[in-house]
């Protein structure tokens, strides 16, 4: 190329340079989401966490030409949770120590961020459930505690913020982050989860631009707020009530709901018992402008079972009694479904999914105890065991079938033991449990030899208005893939066993399978580039794309 | 208003030894010089100005005084790989321009100059150029030495802000 071409090439740009600077991703957009179906713009698809896609291209007629289009393989091969971003053909994902930007068709990298996070930061898996965009910028939260926003056009850091010490000193704290964040109007929303370590932790908003804090809510209440007493003494100081797991927002009521972890000691109440331990286990209503409570709905009061109330809450408008009603669906690691109306936190109805044997029922809101049902010396055995009839696997609502669909572990459990509570130890694990003792064991065994009465794996569809079982698609092993549903009604998951399949969502009936080599441990995502609809999902330490053939 | 070039990958990771001081300026003038001269429509300082260009945060940072007035009057001379352009010309005669991320056998990744971040596969193109000369012109003689000092200085000033408790 000539000097002048170059010259005159270089005009061309600087002159175009005035032209229209490609969209944001505005919070109007995400409020509505449904009016993209090209792109997954949060967490759980949209404000509501259905993880509904209704793109339609994929269907029961040609789902079985899925073709692998590109595979992402990031340089941590650690165990990958996350849900990607999609905006506008452009995929963000993260892993570990890395954001990265990719071309959503072709799996190629537009840029590459990088934070080293320090390897003792991993209070607890080095996984990362994903990131937020937002405006133009990316948002990570990473395990040492930092907030970063980050150019997405770029992979410039625009800002990268503190919010907590993973360690002070050489003594591990025990808090990390592990969600993906949620963006409302101007406020980037998450919070920490220590796993058993007694730390407490919260809910808070920072500001998109600056990453300034704008409220925060303590998961354990303080003395003075609501709820405190609900803890014995000083026991609030050390009851962790963690978070896990990227929360909904409804614009109806101006209200974002999470999911809270278990109080601490996790396995033996001790210094707790015998009160209900607010907030954990639960979910609460926070005012998205001022994080201002407006309700809370406890699900497992005075847990020691280590049953995190850590599911995304999924909201619908289902029929209720001869009306239609906003709802909260909810089936949770206690083995129990629950829905609630998510304006005012009331409970509509509690029903076992799984095998449980710790409630009798649930009456006016509240478990009944079922007798014997708690930890003892010798150990007792508990349905469902600690993972729980599910846990943080996202489930999906298709308002196509109406139908709840949920990642299940039944006839599975646990014995649950009492031991000594050592005093808490900055630094150190504040469990409540001893160990192995003499006593009942449990009875499962590893899953190449396991009865499906020792526990099995399944996607289940449950009636959101009953909590009836409407089909199974069982495995051997447990799962912890989240739940595709889809425009089409197919349905997208996997499991421990390492298959990515897609069953009908009416019937559970197979359609297609693929083994990818290791657990699947995420929630599939579809997207549309150029017209073509694309299924992602992640399973062990790879990032998997699938078409249909060009 | 700088060249396409520039290293801008410690803001990623650990940051580089501090730069020497820019001889004797008017930063302020510089500042204004920026403004004047339209850099911006190239080049980007927090969250101001265009992508498409090196972005200029922490330029200060990361080049001396003395590359920078290189760049400011020979732009040709040091282009970094990572700061080329590519020119796109599909087989329906749409033109693109913008600055070039990654490439393949079969696909090319731009930052359009509408700051869109787009593939194009080469089996729909007519023309691939990618460009390292040329992309910023050259300030000597339009301005004055003085006034390139100024602007060296005020680029001086683009540094990350200091964390508080941290040695500088």
């Amino acid at each position: 190329m000539t000097s002048q071409k170059v010259r005159t090439v270089l005009v061309v740009l600087v002159t175009l340079l005035a032209g229209t600077v490609s969209a944001q991703v505005t919070y109007d957009r995400i409020l509505h989401a449904d009016r993209e179906p090209q792109n997954w713009l949060t967490y759980g698809g949209n404000y509501s966490s259905q993880r509904f896609s209704p793109l339609n291209q994929i269907a029961r007629d040609n789902v079985k030409g899925l073709q692998l289009k590109w595979v992402w393989r990031p340089k941590y091969l650690d165990k990958m949770e996350t849900t990607p971003i999609v905006v506008d053909g452009v995929m963000y994902a993260v892993q570990n120590s890395e954001v990265q930007a990719f071309d959503a068709a072709t799996g190629r990298s537009f840029w590459t961020f990088r934070y080293n996070v320090p390897p003792d930061s991993n209070a607890y898996l080095m996984v990362v459930k994903g990131v937020a965009v937002a405006q133009d910028r990316v948002f990570w939260a990473t395990y040492d505690g930092r907030l970063i926003a980050i150019d997405a056009k770029t992979g410039r850091q625009i800002w990268n913020k503190k919010l907590f010490d993973y360690k002070i000193g050489n003594v591990i704290t025990g808090l990390q982050f592990n969600v993906a964040p949620l963006v409302v109007k101007d406020k980037v929303i998450l919070g920490p989860a220590t796993n058993e370590y007694g730390t407490n932790c919260w809910i808070a908003a920072y500001d998109v631009k600056t990453g300034d804090e704008l409220w925060k809510f303590n998961t354990v209440p303080e003395p003075g707020e609501k709820g405190n007493e609900t803890w014995p003494g000083d026991s609030w100081k050390h009851g962790g009530n963690p978070i896990w797991v990227t929360g909904s927002y409804d614009p109806d009521t101006n209200l974002t709901y999470w999911g809270i972890g278990n109080p601490n000691p996790g396995w033996n109440g001790g210094p707790r018992n015998p009160l209900d331990n607010l907030y954990g286990d639960s979910v609460v209503a926070l005012d998205v402008d001022t994080g201002k409570l407006k309700w809370h709905y406890q699900f497992t009061p005075n847990d020691e079972f280590d049953w995190d109330s850590v599911q995304v809450p999924v909201l619908a408008e289902i029929p209720w009694q001869g009306r239609s009603r906003k709802v909260m669906l909810w089936a949770n690691r206690n083995g129990f479904y629950y829905a609630l109306d998510r304006a005012s936190g009331e409970f509509l109805m509690g029903k076992p999914f799984v095998k449980q044997n710790w409630a009798l029922g649930i009456d006016n809101g509240r478990p009944v105890r079922a007798p014997g049902i708690t930890p003892t010396p010798e150990g007792t055995l508990v349905y469902p065991g600690t993972q729980g009839g599910t846990n943080w696997y996202s489930p999906s609502y298709s308002p196509r079938t109406g139908l709840f669909y949920v990642s299940v572990w039944d006839n599975y459990s646990a014995i649950s033991r009492q031991g000594d509570v050592p005093p808490w130890q900055e630094g150190r694990k504040y469990t409540g449990n001893t160990g192995r003792a003499r006593g009942p064991v449990a009875p499962r065994a590893g899953a190449p030899y396991r009865r499906e009465d020792e526990g099995y794996g399944a996607v289940r569809a449950l009636d959101p208005k009953t909590g009836e079982k409407k089909w199974d698609f069982k495995m051997v092993d447990y799962t912890e893939a989240g739940i595709l549903t889809t425009g089409s009604d197919l349905l997208f998951s996997g499991g421990r066993e390492g298959h990515f399949f897609s069953l009908d969502a009416k019937t559970g009936e197979l359609l297609w399978r693929v083994n990818l080599g290791g657990t699947v441990a995420s929630g599939p995502i579809s997207y549309s580039v150029d017209g073509k609809q694309y299924v992602a999902v992640c399973a062990d330490g790879g990032l998997f794309v699938f078409g249909l053939p060009e | 208003m700088v060249s396409f070039a520039g290293a801008l990958s410690a803001q990623r990771g650990a940051g580089p030894a501090p730069q020497p001081p820019p001889p004797p300026g008017d930063a302020a003038n510089g500042k204004a010089l920026y403004q004047e001269n339209k850099c911006a429509d190239c080049h980007r300082v927090g969250d101001a100005g265009s992508r498409v260009g090196p972005d200029l945060s922490m330029v200060g940072q990361l080049r001396s005084p003395e590359s920078l007035q290189l760049a400011l009057e020979a732009p040709d001379d040091e282009v970094l790989p990572e700061h080329r352009a590519a020119k796109i010309v599909l087989k329906d005669g749409t033109t693109v321009n913008g600055r070039l991320l990654n490439q393949d056998a079969f696909s090319v990744q731009v930052l359009t100059d509408k700051e869109a971040l787009k593939s194009y596969a080469r089996a729909n193109m007519r023309e691939y150029t990618i460009l390292d000369k040329g992309l910023m012109p050259s300030y000597k003689g339009k301005l004055t030495p003085q006034q390139i000092v100024d602007v060296v200085n005020y680029l001086a000033t683009l540094k990350p802000a200091p964390v508080p408790g941290r040695k500088p």
